[in-house]
């Protein structure tokens, strides 16, 4: 062969496979230029001679005639795959006829075989064509796995970071319904529904990374997929083992992705995850281990335990029907910013704001006006919707934190050696977004010391003549307004006596005083009394209450104990639906407004003079329905001139918090508005006893009383 | 020397616009930049339980942003209001974030160009305001304007603290 010819044909080729790689179907020129390529090469492949040379010659023609066939729109999409096809081959045989290795005669008829290149230096330099070629070629291989890349940490390619990014908040929501779906195994190994949810996790997390080139997230997925595949196929048992493993694998996956997203923050991808070889020889290890029907055994496969593949059978139908309701429920949606559906709820706010300001300075012609004052209303319904079309936007279901429960539970009750079952309702019952992401805390919290300190060991169980299992049940629902979130467990309760004693031991309540029960409970929130480890084993609860607490009141919400010794022990989570918007009491205060959350309101009252009286060292009292209150006086407080001054001429606002009960000596109660809050701003910061400012119809801002901080601000 | 040209490097930052506004008798200057905008006086919701010349919050446009009394901050006499009194709306930068604040003072001036050269170093004996939030003093004419670094008005201490409070 000439020499010279070989390189020029060597530098044709590359050039057409490099106009491949951005090819455009509707760049007329470019693909004259291909077409005239193509040409060259056929009459350069025309002068040499050989088996080589024809098959290029004829490779060259074939380009050619797709090409003209795409210009002249007489083919598809099959025109294009076919020369992308053509050109790989054509590139390998020209590099291999140039690197001297007399191929094996590679003719056009061969086109179908997937185009694996043995590294030849030109087929290195268009990776795009050649992968391309594999895929189109191999359809059914293309399912199989590629090889992962190299454990070496890649280079980051800035223009992936929006990608990735975007496939790690996929790839988590796939690892926490795989996990969920994990659980449901673990109670039924033949659901197969979930096992083919679980796989489908696996899988979906597998492509996104292969095609970012996550090489070890894609390895580990790939594993755990496999080890699914033959589960659901019905060639293996999910052992607890076996469970265990996947389990393992979800947590190892869960911080891979957790570290990607430090790394890729820092504009670095991850190195090598030591822990990733081991995990993955344990799925191997499980995949070959407890397979029932190795694959070289095709009878078996056909025929598996008789028992699994009924089970599989019944199953199948319900695994067809699925698919269209999975597709019911995943409801075409969108993906926004939750900075920009923070700040459209900002606006909406400002809107409704801005609405009640034009109703009020209007109000005075509307009875004139029929026309204006249709028109207005209309403004005020719109807006309204508006309102609650923009705060359900911020909804989630509180599912998602209810499975991380499961998993909880699950976990603490091995490590304690306790049989725990956790029965959840209500995962349905939707919070703003920002609730759910804080209420996980609190929640764990509760659930460890319901596990840890609530139910008792097995054998104490039988002894009490309760089931060995302990139960813990975990609802969600609405009531009034607010969602509840109730935490019960059927452990051995309070002890009332213990926590007493050690109240009065840390010199929380004074000998001889009788505090009532729901006050005795309250008293695990102390942080005085709950942050000792010592508590742990007295009340048999406490770890960090004072911290739950606070967490809860920090949403605005409140908890409430219910106690039976013996019998267990229920904790009511009382959340408002929103942070952002409060139903309140507006009440005056000599020139001052202030806001009062209704949730932490039980009545107001004008008292009478035999109502009020001073307690020595205790301050103002008033006496509530046979309860002796302490009385506030907001003005003092606050510091506000110009209030009324007798309470027999004012009004006494209840409030409670936590069994905790006091009264707010305000002027007048002006009305009741649902507010948009905001926050202070942080210039100021947080202000003991106010949790933030919120617009009024005038437009004037108004500060919202925050009533746990208020009280402790009055008491010190 | 070399402090001499550093003293020069710093000097030479200082030129600029200024808008200038009256507390009491003395006349102020603040970097034109860092203005966003001038509002007439408004109703202002006091904030209980806060320094007294943190006067409160006001509504601009839907944002609760705080307000500073000037004349309380640097230890004068709270004045009446007046048809002039002002709340200048300034930007404050702190570790990234931009924290509006409103500014009570007696009257605005003037937006005044002054070149570096007409800048000097604050004095370094006691005047009615400490010179630590003092950027230079501006000679025009035969008057002489403070120009406020307004970023060290509001303290680095108590701004820490709030950037620990955002955080």
């Amino acid at each position: 062969m000439a020499e010279t010819t070989m390189s020029a044909l060597g530098e044709l080729t590359e050039r057409l496979a490099a106009s491949l790689v951005a090819f455009d179907p509707n760049d007329l020129p470019a693909l004259a230029d291909m077409h005239t390529q193509c040409q060259a090469i056929s009459q350069q492949a025309g002068g040499l001679q050989g088996q080589q040379a024809q098959g290029v010659q004829k490779l060259a023609q074939t380009a050619e005639k797709l090409l003209s066939q795409i210009i002249l729109r007489e083919s598809g999409e099959e025109a294009l795959q076919t020369l992308g096809r053509t050109v790989a081959e054509l590139q390998q045989i020209v590099s291999q006829a140039i690197g001297g290795e007399a191929a094996p005669a590679a003719t056009a008829s061969s086109a179908q075989a997937p185009a694996a290149p043995a590294a030849p230096p030109a087929a290195q330099e268009t990776p795009v064509a050649a992968e391309e070629t594999q895929e189109s070629a191999a359809p059914a291989a293309a399912v199989a796995p590629r090889p992962p890349p190299e454990d070496a940490p890649a280079q980051l390619n800035p223009d992936d970071v929006p990608l990735i990014t975007e496939f790690i908040g996929e790839a988590r929501g796939h690892i926490e319904s795989a996990e969920a779906a994990v659980l449901r195994v673990e109670e039924q190994p033949d659901d197969i529904e979930a096992i083919n949810a679980i796989f489908r996790s696996f899988h979906t997390v597998k492509g996104v990374a292969g095609f970012l080139n996550l090489g070890q997230i894609g390895s580990l997925a790939h594993s755990a997929e496999t080890l699914l595949d033959l589960a659901r196929k019905g060639e293996l048992k999910l052992s607890p083992a076996t469970v265990d493993v996947i389990l393992e694998a979800i947590d190892l996956l869960k911080e891979m992705v957790n570290r990607l997203e430090t790394e890729v923050a820092s504009g670095r991808l991850p190195g090598p995850e030591a822990r990733l070889p081991d995990v993955l020889k344990r799925l191997k290890a499980a995949t070959a281990g407890d397979s029932i029907a190795p694959a070289a055994d095709s009878a078996a496969k056909a025929a598996p335990a008789p028992a699994v593949t009924s089970a599989t059978g019944e199953r199948t139908g319900s695994a067809g029907t699925e698919k269209p309701a999975a597709g019911a429920a995943a409801e075409a949606t969108v993906k926004v910013a939750t900075d920009r559906l923070d700040s459209l709820i900002n606006m909406v706010g400002e809107l409704v704001i801005a609405e009640s300001m034009v109703r009020q300075s209007v109000s005075g012609l509307l009875g004139n006006d029929l026309r204006l004052a249709r028109n207005v209303a209309h403004l005020g319904k719109i807006t309204r919707e508006l309102q609650g079309l923009s705060m359900s936007m911020r909804m989630v279901p509180i599912q998602g934190v209810f499975q991380k429960m499961a998993r909880l539970v699950r976990d603490l009750a091995r490590k304690a050696c306790k049989e725990i079952e956790l029965v959840s309702s209500g995962g349905e019952t939707e919070l703003d977004r920002n609730v759910v992401e804080a209420i996980g805390d609190p929640l764990v919290h509760m659930i460890r010391n319901a596990v840890d300190h609530g139910i008792e060991p097995p054998e104490e169980r039988q002894k009490a003549g309760k089931p060995r299992c302990g139960r813990i049940d975990l609802r969600a629902f609405h009531q009034g307004g607010s969602i509840v979130i109730q935490i019960s467990d059927d452990g051995r309760g309070l002890n009332k006596r213990k926590i007493l004693k050690k109240a009065v031991d840390a010199g929380l309540v004074r000998e001889g005083q009788e505090p009532s029960e729901q006050e005795i409970f309250a008293l695990i929130f102390h942080p005085g009394l709950s942050t000792a480890d010592r508590v742990t084993d007295v009340s048999g609860r406490g770890v960090g209450m004072d911290v739950v607490k606070r967490n809860i009141e920090m949403l605005r919400g409140r908890v409430e104990i219910a106690s039976a010794e013996g019998r267990g022990t229920t904790f009511t989570v009382r959340l408002p639906l929103t942070l952002a918007v409060i139903d309140g009491l507006i009440a005056r205060v000599g020139q001052e407004r202030y806001i009062i959350p209704l949730i932490s309101i039980e009545q107001s009252l004008r008292p009478t003079v035999q109502q009020l009286s001073v307690v020595q060292g205790r301050g103002e009292m008033c006496m509530v329905r046979g309860a002796l209150l302490p009385l506030y006086r907001l003005h003092r407080l606050f510091n506000v001139p110009g209030a009324v001054e007798d309470p027999t001429a004012a009004l006494l606002v209840i409030v409670q918090d936590n069994q905790r009960r006091a009264c707010l000596l305000v002027d007048q109660i002006v009305g009741q508005q649902q507010v948009v809050i905001k926050s202070l701003g942080e210039r100021i910061g947080k202000v003991q006893g106010i949790s933030g400012g919120a617009i009024l119809g005038d437009g004037n801002i108004s500060m919202i009383l925050d009533v746990p901080g208020l009280m402790e601000a009055a008491a010190a | 020397m070399s402090s001499a040209a550093a003293a020069e490097a710093r000097t030479a930052a200082r030129g600029g616009k200024y808008l200038t506004f009256a507390l009491g008798k003395e006349e102020y200057g603040l970097e034109i930049l860092k203005v966003r905008e001038i509002i007439g006086y408004m109703d202002i919701t006091a904030v209980p339980r806060t320094p007294p010349y943190v006067k409160g919050v006001i509504n601009l446009r839907g944002q609760v942003i705080a307000v500073i009394d000037l004349r309380l901050r640097f230890g004068m006499q709270p004045a009446e209001r007046s048809d002039q009194t002002c709340i200048i709306v300034v930007e404050i930068r702190h570790g990234g974030r931009k924290l509006f604040t409103g500014i009570i003072v007696d009257r605005v001036s003037e937006v005044l160009d002054i070149p570096s050269e007409k800048i000097e170093d604050p004095p370094a004996f006691g005047a009615a305001v400490d010179t630590d939030f003092i950027l230079g003093m501006g000679k025009i004419g035969d008057s002489v304007k403070i120009l406020l670094d307004i970023d060290k008005v509001l303290g680095d201490e108590e701004k820490d603290a709030l950037a620990q409070a955002a955080a």
